[in-house]
Parts: C-alpha cells; structure tokens; sequence
C-alpha cells in the first residue's frame, strides 16, 4: 500500500511496495502524485520484462528458448544491453548468465518460500557460461542464449529501473528527484540545498540507519549478505554468485554501499566487491568510487572520498583508505 | 463635336485581358500569403510540440528549485548512460546528511 510522508526542506516521499522490497520517491510536493504515477509504470513494466520469478515475464520466454535466437522487446534489450556493459565493466565480477547458478542453489522461487531452508546437496563448483557467450544483434534487437543458460538481471535490472524512473519524473516534470529501489537510488535534477539524503544501514528496513548521507547526482547502491541468505542442505548460501565458481561468493563483507555516476554503476561497484572480498577496497579506489564496506564483525572500511562520520553517528570501529 | 467612339473589338479585348491579369495578380498574392503565414504556423507549432514531447524539455526548472542548485549540479556526471561499460564516480562525490534521512540504502 503506497503512502506519503512530509520529510524536512519542502521533499515530499511516496513510498510503496514493488520488486519484493520498498520503492521510495522523493521530490517536490508538487510533483509528488505525477511523478508516482510515473514510477508505478517503471516498476510495472520492468516486473513483466525482467522477473525472473515470474513465468509470464519476457525475460522467462527468453531463458525458456535459450539455444535460439529471439527478437526481444526494446525494454528487455535494453536491460541485457546493461547487464552486459556491467559485465564488461567489473570483468565478470557481476555477470548477468549466472541464472542458472543461481536456480541449483535453489533461489528459483520468490524469496519467502526460499528463506525457510531447502533440502539439497550444495552443487560442485563451475563456472558460469559467462557474459561473452551472449550473442546480440543491436539492429534486429535479437539475444541468443547459449543452450542451458538462463540470464539473471536481478543486479542491474533494479538499479536501471531507478535510473529510468528517476531520469523520466525529471525530464517531464523538471522537478528535482531521488528514485530509491529497495535501496538502489538514482537522483536526477535539481536537487535540494545539501543534496536528498539517504541512510545507510546494513538492511533497507531498518528503523535506523548507522550513518546518513547526501547525493545530488548519480547513484548509490547497497548489496549485502545479510538478508537474502538461506540454508541448503547442511549449508549457508546467500545471493550474490561468484560467476568464477557458480556458488555464493565468498563471505567477506557483510553489507558494501557505493556511490557512482548513476545507479546501475554503483549496484555493479557494490555486488562486485562482495565477490573480491578483500580485494574491494584496492579495486574501488582504483575506480575512485566512494564507499562503505562493512565487514562480517562489524568493521567498516571507507573509499575514494566517502564522508567518514562524525562521533555521533560513528560505527564501533573505523577505518579508512 | 466628333461623335463618341465605341472601342473597337481588340481594344475590348485588350481590356478584358488587363482585367483578368489583374484578378490573377490579386489571387496569387492571396495564395502566397495564405501558404507563407500556414507554414509559420506549421513551424510555430512544432516548436511549441517538441517542447511538450518526453525528453525534449528544454526549460529551467520552475524558480523555486533551481535557485537551490549549485551550478554544475543539475544532472548526472560523466559516463552517466546507464550503458556505459565502464564505472564512473558521481559528478559530485557524497556528503554528510544534515537532517535526518527519509530513505535507507541497504541489503535488500
């Protein structure tokens, strides 16, 4: 049930449930009804393109028909073009064909019926078909899968809803807007004096947030293992594959937040330095991406810039690069 | 006093031909007005269309917003096209909040 809040310097926030976690707009109070009119159609249309829990979704028909070329929808197209570029940009670390990876650990249903454990043997280690083996036809918008892949565009395709949503409500309202997806913002346009603010916690959820921050432009992302997590067998798997082995990476951080040009940017900074592991922070300064890495034991880890708080709002223990 | 001559039949056509030049004058200068002030309109309408049309806003924003907005800050930075195959900090790098925040970024 959508409802909405009056937050401080004149924002106003509409906030709904969509894609099983919480869409949050925040703009002015004069845009507020058109512009979540206009994030309703986004979060519609990228649920029917890109669920791959959904059985009626074209992203199913595509995986469905893998070995075969199919003409996708510019919706669809576009979605894979990004996940690819993401793949391109990390060097695999976040590869959109580890669907299928992600099916044996058993995340093949909605995540409620996932988190209650399954029964099952954890699969041998094997790499994914990898993001190369994608073919796609830019002119005909066609995409061929090779045989038993199934393309997974849980990472980036939220992220470009936000994204797209956040960049529409400016474009054709001219308002200043942050878009925030189960906690993959995008903020496009003016932005308020001090930039919108946006917690930082380790779940999207909680009441409160350890730290508070700014953006006034691009995205921010958190991905982390700390909720979508479940048990197979005798063995505790998470989300985020490591396309290296087709398992869940390796647990290092618990929760990694980064900032970046847009949104889907900074959801591949953060899902890629789950699976560097420690490696993360040497790799995110070398991007020059602001984040927080927040490691199992509560340790945090800050980059390239990221605002480092002050005792009031400081984590137990702090350091920085 | 000579008796009034009635033109002859070439003078009469030749008056007749005058006045058919000069309807025709008049009706082609109507014509190019008319077909000068349609494609004004045309114009003037396309215009004010692609204004109106998704994407194609080219206005500032209403004073209120805008006079809040340091210069610079308006959009997304370089390499913001979200299929951009390379990763990019944001044009402007984040700041501490100033007030208490209306949404959380975290695991979800």
């Amino acid at each position: 049930m959508a409802e909405a809040d009056a937050p401080a310097h004149s924002q106003h926030v509409y906030r709904t449930r969509a894609l099983g976690s919480i869409a949050e707009l925040v703009t002015d109070a004069g845009a507020l009804f058109a512009a979540s009119e206009m994030l309703e159609e986004e979060l519609e249309r990228i649920d029917l393109v890109a669920s791959r829990f959904r059985s009626d979704s074209e992203l199913s028909r595509l995986n469905a028909a893998a070995g075969s070329e199919v003409v996708v929808s510019h919706d669809l197209f576009e979605a894979i073009d990004v996940a690819l570029a993401m793949a391109e940009a990390t060097d695999g670390l976040v590869d959109p064909t580890v669907g299928a990876a992600m099916n044996l650990l058993g995340y093949d249903r909605d995540f409620a019926d996932v988190l209650l454990g399954l029964d099952g043997e954890l699969p041998p280690e094997r790499a994914v078909p990898g993001w190369r083996s994608v073919s796609v036809d830019r002119g005909r918008r066609a995409v061929r899968l090779p045989a038993d892949t199934s393309l997974d565009l849980g990472a980036t395709a939220k992220a470009l809803a936000a994204d797209r949503a956040a960049a529409t409500i400016h474009s054709r309202l001219g308002c200043g807007v942050l878009v925030s997806l189960g906690g993959d913002a995008s903020a496009a346009g003016p932005a308020p004096v001090g930039g919108f603010d946006i917690g930082i916690a380790d779940t999207c959820t909680s009441p409160v947030p350890a730290e508070a921050i700014a953006i006034s432009s691009g995205g921010l992302a958190s991905s982390g293992v700390g909720v979508r997590h479940w048990r197979l067998g005798s063995h505790e798997v998470h989300h985020i594959v490591d396309p290296a082995t087709g398992l869940s990476a390796a647990p290092c951080w618990r929760t990694v937040s980064a900032a970046a040009a847009t949104c889907v940017q900074a959801n591949a900074a953060s899902t890629a330095a789950i699976v560097l592991g420690e490696r993360a922070v040497d790799w995110l300064e070398d991007h020059g991406l602001p984040a927080r890495l927040v490691r199992l034991d509560g340790t945090v880890v800050y980059t390239a810039g990221w605002p480092i708080p002050g005792p009031a709002l400081s984590a137990p223990e702090l350091s920085s690069r | 006093m000579a008796p009034l001559r009635q033109p002859g039949p070439a003078q009469q056509r030749r008056a007749a031909s005058l006045r058919r030049d000069g309807a025709l004058n008049r009706l082609s200068s109507i014509t190019g007005s008319i077909a000068v002030a349609t494609i004004a309109a045309v114009a003037a309408l396309g215009i004010y269309v692609a204004k109106a049309l998704p994407g194609h806003h080219a206005g500032a924003s209403t004073g209120a917003t805008t006079s809040t907005v340091p210069a610079g800050n308006t959009g997304q930075g370089a390499g913001a096209s979200s299929s951009s195959s390379s990763l990019n900090p944001p044009s402007n790098p984040p700041t501490a909040a100033s007030s208490p925040p209306p949404v959380t970024s975290g695991s979800t």
